[in-house]
C-alpha cells in the first residue's frame, strides 16, 4: 500500500491542516498588505500590484457641491459620455463657473451605445432646452459607437444622479490602505505575485501581457509617480482599436442636432497609449487620427484633445493615472478648465473656441 | 459573522476552541458557559440589537418549559394551558417580526385600506431559534425533557454552528452531549473529521454556490425587470438556482456539522443527496431533514397524520406543506411553493397507493431513471416559485422553460450548416444568454460540474461515514468507495481544496437560508 495512503494519527492530520491553513492565510495577508489596496482599473484587471503601479503624489480634492447634476429640462449643457464623464469631475469646473451641466451615459441611450439618427429631436422631446450637447467618448471605443447609427425611436430618459455620501465617484485624494473588510482577494494576489516576479526579472521582451492589460517598457519616471516607473500599463483595447472611418455618421448626428438649435461638441478623449506612446504606436489595425478627421470638416466642433493631452502630460505628472485607463483628478480638472475656457470663447463667438 | 469569512475562520473559531478546551481542563461548567457566551457574541457580531430579543426568548421559553415540566405532575390541564400560552407567545413574536408587513400589505390590497406600518427588520435566525424552542416546549409537555440546566439550555438554543440557519435541533439529542464531561476534552479524531467536513462544506459554498449564483441572480433579476427569458436562458437560470441553493444550504449544514464536531458535539444530518431521490416523498426525507422532521412531529402528526383516513391525510399534507412554505418567508411565492410540494406529495402518495392496489412492482433502470428525472424536474419547477420575487416572474421563467419565448443559440452558429438546420426549427441567433451580459461558457461548465457532483458523487457525510460525524447517520444512502481516512493524501486533497477556498474567500456572501 502506498505510504501516503496509510492512516496517520488524527493529531498529525489535524495539525497538518491547521498549520497549512494558517500559513496560506498569512501569506495571503502579507500579499494584501504588501501589494496595497486596489484602486486602479488596470491594476485590478491586469493583476498588477498597487505597490508598484499606484500613484504616490496626492491628488487635489474636488468640492462636493460642484458634483451637481442638472435634470434634462434645466441643463444648459448636456453631456453624453462614458466612464470619463460618469465621475463628473471635469464637469465640476463648468458647474463652478455657473453653467448648468447634466450628464447621461451612452448606455442610457439604450441603443447598444450607438447614436440615433434623430438625436436632436429626441433630446428636445425628452425636455432638453439647452444650447449645447457634448458627446464624449474614449478614442478606442469611438469607432465602435459611431460605425452604425440607431434607428430607435424610443423616448430618451435621463436618470437622475443621486448625490449622497455613498456616491462612489468622488476621487480619492490619497489612496486607501488595506483593511480586513475590503480585501483584494488572494486569487488576485497570486496572479499579482506572478506578475511582480516576472517584472522584477527585467524581461528581455518589450511587453508583459496579463489579462486585458499590457505592461510596456517605458521611460516614465518624469511622467508618472508610481514606483515601477520604467514600466507603464495600458489596456489591451488601446492597441486593438478599430480604424476610424465613420465621419459620415458624425456629420449626420451633427446635422440632426444643429437642425433643432443644439450645438454639438465632440469630445474625443485620447487613449492613454496615444498620449504616452504616440499616435498609432503598437496598434493592430491601421491608425486613423480622429481629431485630424474632424478637422477636415469645419462644421464640427471637436477639440484636438490628442495634441493637447500629449503636451499637458509632459508637464503634469500623473496626468493619466499610472494604475488606470482614466485621467487623474489633476487631468480631469485640467480638462474641465480647458472646456470652461472653450465655452467662454464659444459664447463670445470666437473662431476655434476650443483651440489650446 | 458568517462561516465563510476570514474573521470567523482565523480569529473567532481558534479563540473559541482554545478557550473551550482550555477552560474544559478545569471546569466543564465554565467551558459550556464560554461556548454559550461565544455563541451570543457570534450572533451579536451580525446585529447586536437583537441579542436582547434572543436572550428574552430564551429566558421566556426556559421559564415556560420549567413551569410546564413541573406542572405535569400536578395538573396536566394547567400544563397544557401553559403550553398553549407559550406557543402563542412564540408564534406572535415570529408573526410580528416575519409576517406583520406581509399581513398589512395583503390587508390593504384586499380591502383597499391604507394602513401604514414601518418596515419590521427580521432578526437573524428567528425562525430557527423559535422552532427549536417550540419543539422544546412540546417535548417538555410530552414528558421527554429531563434536564433544566439554564446554561446548557442557552447553549442548546444559541450554539453558534446551528443558530442562524439550523439544523433544527431536538432538546433531547443535544442536552446529553452538552452535559458530558468528555465533551470538553480534546478529541483529535473529532477535530480531524470536523475540520475536513468544514473545508468541504466551505468549498461547496464558496466555489460552487457563489459561482452559480453569479448566473442565477442576474437571470432572475432580468426577468423581474421585465425581460422574457428564452428557452436555454430560463433553464440555465432555474438549474443554476437549484444547484446554488443545494450547495449553499447543504454546504452550510456540512460546515455546521464539522464545526460542531470540533467541539465534540454531533448535530443531526440535514441533507442526504436529495436530488438523487426517486420520488418527492424521498426528496423530503433527504432535503432539510431536520425541518421535515419538525414539521412531521409538531404539525403533521398533531393534525392527525395518516391515521384519519386518506382524504384527511392529504389535507394534512397540504396544510403542513403550505405552512412549511410560509415558514420560509412572508410571500405568496413561498406559499405557492409549499402548496406545489403538498400537491406533489399527495400525487406521490396516491401513486404509491395505486401501485400497491394494482400489485405493480418497481421498474428497472429505465423506470428508476425516469422517476429520478421527473422528481428533479418537479423540484426545479418548485424552486422557480421559491426564488422568484413574485408570481409574474415565476410564470415568465416557466414560460421561458416551456419554450414559449422562443429559443436562441450562439451568434456564431448563424452561418453554419447546423445553424441553418436549427433556423428551420425556429432558432434565433442572439446568443444563449440574451438578458444578461455574461458569457455562457463558464456557466455551462459550472452546471455540468454541479450536476455531476449532485448525481454522481457521494455526499460529504457519506465520505466521512466511517467516523459517524452526525446523528441519525443510519439514514444515509449507501456507503461510498471514496471513504475518508486521516492519510497524507487526504490531507493534501483537503489543503488543495482549502487553497482554492482561501483565494476566493474575499468574495464573502451570506447564506441563502439566513433570510428565512
Amino acid at each position: 500500500m502506498n505510504v501516503h495512503l496509510q492512516p496517520i494519527s488524527f493529531k498529525k492530520y489535524s495539525l497538518t491542516l491547521i498549520y497549512s491553513f494558517f500559513i496560506m492565510a498569512i501569506i495571503a495577508w502579507c500579499m494584501e498588505f504588501y501589494f496595497e489596496r486596489l484602486y486602479g482599473d488596470l491594476t485590478r484587471i491586469g493583476n498588477f500590484p498597487e505597490h508598484s503601479f499606484g500613484w504616490k503624489s496626492d491628488q487635489p480634492a474636488v468640492l462636493p457641491e460642484n458634483f451637481k447634476d442638472y435634470p434634462m429640462a434645466e441643463a444648459d449643457i448636456l453631456v453624453i459620455g462614458d466612464s470619463f464623464s460618469v465621475s463628473r469631475v471635469w464637469q465640476s469646473k463648468l458647474i463652478a463657473d455657473g453653467l448648468k451641466v447634466g450628464t447621461m451615459t451612452w448606455q442610457e441611450l439604450r441603443t447598444d451605445e450607438a447614436l440615433r439618427t434623430d438625436l436632436g429631436e429626441a433630446l428636445r422631446a425628452a425636455g432638453f432646452k439647452g444650447r449645447y450637447v457634448i458627446i464624449e467618448s474614449i478614442e478606442r471605443l469611438f469607432q465602435g459607437r459611431m460605425k452604425a447609427l440607431s434607428p430607435s425611436r424610443e423616448p430618451i430618459v435621463k436618470h437622475e444622479l443621486i448625490l449622497n455620501s455613498a456616491f462612489p465617484m468622488y476621487p480619492l485624494v490619497k489612496r486607501e490602505r488595506v483593511t480586513f473588510n475590503k480585501l483584494n482577494g488572494a486569487d488576485w494576489g497570486v496572479k499579482a505575485l506572478y506578475n511582480t516576479l516576472k517584472l522584477s526579472l527585467n524581461l528581455p521582451e518589450k511587453y508583459l501581457k496579463s489579462g486585458a492589460v499590457q505592461a510596456v517598457n517605458f521611460d516614465g519616471c518624469q511622467l508618472f509617480s508610481h514606483r515601477l516607473c520604467h514600466y507603464a500599463i495600458f489596456v489591451d483595447g488601446d492597441f486593438k482599436k478599430e480604424t476610424f472611418n465613420s465621419i459620415d455618421n458624425v456629420l449626420t448626428v451633427n446635422k440632426s442636432l444643429q437642425t433643432v438649435g443644439i450645438q454639438p461638441i465632440w469630445l474625443i478623449v485620447p487613449d492613454k497609449a496615444t498620449v504616452y506612446l504616440g499616435y498609432g504606436q503598437l496598434t493592430k489595425y491601421p491608425y486613423q487620427n480622429i481629431w485630424q478627421s474632424f478637422a477636415q470638416h469645419p462644421e464640427l466642433i471637436a477639440p484636438d484633445l490628442g495634441s493637447v493631452f500629449i503636451e499637458k502630460s509632459r508637464t503634469i505628472k500623473d496626468f493619466y493615472m499610472p494604475n488606470d485607463t482614466h485621467l487623474s483628478t489633476n487631468g480631469f480638472l485640467y480638462l474641465g478648465e480647458f472646456m470652461t475656457h472653450g465655452f467662454h470663447n464659444l459664447q463670445a463667438n470666437q473662431a476655434n473656441p476650443f483651440s489650446p | 459573522m458568517i462561516f465563510n469569512s476570514y474573521v470567523f475562520i482565523f480569529a473567532f473559531l481558534p479563540v473559541v476552541i482554545f478557550g473551550f478546551y482550555g477552560l474544559g481542563r478545569y471546569s466543564h461548567h465554565l467551558a459550556t458557559l464560554w461556548l454559550a457566551a461565544a455563541s451570543l457574541f457570534f450572533y451579536g457580531w451580525w446585529d447586536a440589537r437583537f441579542v436582547g430579543l434572543l436572550l428574552g426568548s430564551i429566558a421566556f421559553n426556559y421559564g415556560a418549559g420549567y413551569v410546564i415540566g413541573h406542572s405535569l405532575a400536578h395538573s396536566s390541564r394547567r400544563a397544557k394551558l401553559l403550553l398553549i400560552v407559550a406557543i402563542i407567545a412564540n408564534l406572535s413574536l415570529l408573526g410580528y417580526f416575519k409576517y406583520a408587513n406581509f399581513f398589512i400589505d395583503n390587508l390593504n390590497a384586499l380591502t383597499g385600506s391604507a394602513i401604514m406600518m414601518a418596515k419590521v427588520f427580521l432578526p437573524l435566525g428567528i425562525s430557527f431559534f423559535t422552532f427549536t424552542q417550540l419543539a422544546f416546549l412540546v417535548d417538555t409537555y410530552q414528558g421527554k425533557v429531563r434536564e433544566y440546566n439554564f446554561v446548557h439550555y442557552t447553549l442548546f438554543v444559541t450554539y453558534f454552528p446551528h443558530l442562524i440557519a439550523g439544523p433544527v435541533l431536538h432538546h433531547k439529542e443535544m442536552m446529553p452531549q452538552f452535559g458530558t464531561r468528555e465533551t470538553c476534552r480534546v478529541n483529535w479524531e473529532h477535530i480531524a473529521v470536523g475540520l475536513s467536513i468544514f473545508v468541504l462544506g466551505l468549498a461547496k459554498k464558496v466555489l460552487l454556490a457563489d459561482s452559480l449564483g453569479e448566473y442565477a441572480t442576474p437571470i432572475f433579476e432580468a426577468v423581474k425587470a421585465g425581460g422574457h427569458p428564452m428557452l436555454f436562458e430560463a433553464w440555465f437560470g432555474a438549474l443554476s438556482y437549484s444547484l446554488q441553493l443545494y450547495f449553499d444550504f447543504s454546504g452550510y449544514s456540512d460546515m455546521a456539522i464539522g464545526l460542531s464536531l470540533m467541539f465534540n458535539v454531533r448535530l443531526p444530518l440535514n441533507f442526504n443527496s436529495p436530488y438523487k431521490s426517486l420520488s418527492i416523498i424521498e426528496f423530503w426525507r433527504c432535503w432539510h431533514m431536520t425541518l421535515s422532521r419538525f414539521l412531521r412531529d409538531y404539525l403533521y402528526i398533531p393534525l392527525g397524520g395518516s391515521h384519519k383516513g386518506k382524504v384527511r391525510r392529504y389535507v394534512n399534507l397540504l396544510i403542513t406543506m403550505l405552512l412549511g412554505g410560509l415558514w420560509h418567508g412572508a410571500g405568496w411565492t413561498y406559499v405557492i411553493w409549499g402548496g406545489l410540494h403538498g400537491l406533489y406529495l399527495v400525487i406521490n402518495h396516491g401513486w404509491r397507493g395505486l401501485k400497491e392496489r394494482m400489485g405493480w412492482r418497481d421498474g428497472g433502470k429505465l423506470a428508476r431513471f425516469s422517476a429520478g428525472l421527473l422528481t428533479f424536474l418537479a423540484v426545479v419547477v418548485g424552486w422557480v416559485f421559491f426564488r422568484a420575487d413574485n408570481f409574474t416572474v415565476a410564470m415568465d421563467m416557466l414560460n421561458g422553460m416551456a419554450g414559449m419565448n422562443g429559443w436562441s443559440i450562439s451568434k456564431h452558429s448563424a452561418d453554419t450548416a447546423f445553424g441553418h438546420v436549427m433556423k428551420d426549427f425556429g432558432a434565433q441567433f442572439h446568443g444563449t444568454l440574451t438578458l444578461i451580459d455574461l458569457g455562457s461558457g463558464r456557466m455551462f461548465k459550472l452546471l455540468i460540474l454541479g450536476l455531476f457532483i449532485v448525481f454522481k458523487m457521494p455526499n460529504v457525510q457519506q465520505i466521512m461515514a466511517n467516523y459517524s460525524p452526525a446523528l441519525n447517520m443510519e439514514a444515509l444512502k449507501k456507503p461510498t468507495r471514496f471513504a475518508w481516512q486521516p492519510s497524507i493524501v487526504d490531507a493534501v486533497v483537503i489543503v488543495i481544496v482549502a487553497y482554492f477556498v482561501l483565494i476566493n474567500l474575499h468574495k464573502q456572501s451570506t447564506f441563502l437560508y439566513f433570510q428565512f
